[in-house]
């Protein structure tokens, strides 16, 4: 399990629909077939998931080349 | 002909009317027993102690047995004992095939528990125990055949890997980005090889 948001920051992030703090919890992320199981900020509610945008931008984007690159 | 971890005796089924004479060695009580119960004749010893006369086999099998055992080197060293002059070693296994990538999986999987090769790292290995590579052939396109077929794993790619280089269960978390990086790099795939003993060759063991 890795972290990529700590706790604070995790629970500065107010849910847009539900109006709720946001939580660090389990999130598995799946792309072609492959999963990724990471800790991100999850609405408890909706199940909302945030998904910061350096990680998007960097190992996640560097993974999807990887994988669509097979 | 002897077949190193023959778990229940599949290939020695198969090959069993080719040859003379086959067996089946493997380090499990129970799946040295359930061959015999089979017919199919098994002695329960492990790979780097054959309890077996040397210059007694025309070939000896090893799937996916040499990247799991304690210790390869004494095993081969085993091996080029209990071969005959003349006789074959035919490895299959996981292995890297871009050997550059190898080592940035090998820092995320840890040291001892994880023991997959690169092809240059085999020859080597099996050239310290007085073998020579005959053949190597990729058969890493067995690795992606499809759903219902005979196949080495179900389920997606990255959860195999993970099961096969035992990142699950690690002290230390591995990110599953860097790790799909790394295979991404090390390109894990799957080879046949024979391997036949080196003339000259006199062994320390």
């Amino acid at each position: 399990m890795s972290e990529y948001v700590n706790l604070d920051e995790a629970e500065s992030w107010l849910c847009a629909h539900c109006h709720l703090p946001l939580r660090l919890m389990p999130v598995q992320i799946e792309y072609m077939g492959s999963g990724f199981p990471v800790e991100l900020p999850k609405c408890p509610k909706c199940g909302m998931v945030y998904l910061p945008e350096a990680l998007a931008l960097g190992k996640m984007a560097e993974v999807e080349k990887a994988l669509e690159d097979k | 002909v002897i077949d190193l971890g023959c778990g229940s005796g599949t290939t020695l089924q198969r090959i069993g009317s080719e040859v003379k004479q086959a067996f089946g060695v493997d380090r499990s009580h129970a799946q040295a027993k359930s061959c015999i119960a089979n017919g199919i004749p098994a002695v329960q010893a492990a790979a780097e102690m054959l309890p077996l006369p040397s210059d007694l086999a025309d070939g000896i099998f090893a799937e996916c047995v040499l990247s799991i055992l304690d210790d390869d080197r004494l095993a081969l060293a085993e091996i080029y004992r209990v071969l005959r002059p003349d006789g074959k070693l035919i490895i299959s296994d996981l292995y890297f095939r871009n050997e550059d990538g190898a080592a940035d999986i090998r820092a995320l999987a840890g040291g001892p528990a994880f023991k997959l090769k690169t092809q240059a790292e085999m020859m080597d290995l099996l050239r310290g125990a007085g073998l020579t590579l005959e053949i190597w052939e990729d058969l890493s396109s067995v690795l992606q055949q499809a759903p219902g077929q005979r196949n080495l794993h179900s389920g997606p790619p990255a959860d195999f890997w993970r099961k096969k280089l035992r990142i699950d269960g690690k002290s230390q978390p591995v990110d599953p980005f860097d790790f799909q990086l790394a295979v991404s790099r090390a390109k894990p795939g799957y080879y046949l090889a024979i391997a036949g003993k080196i003339d000259s060759f006199s062994s320390f063991f």
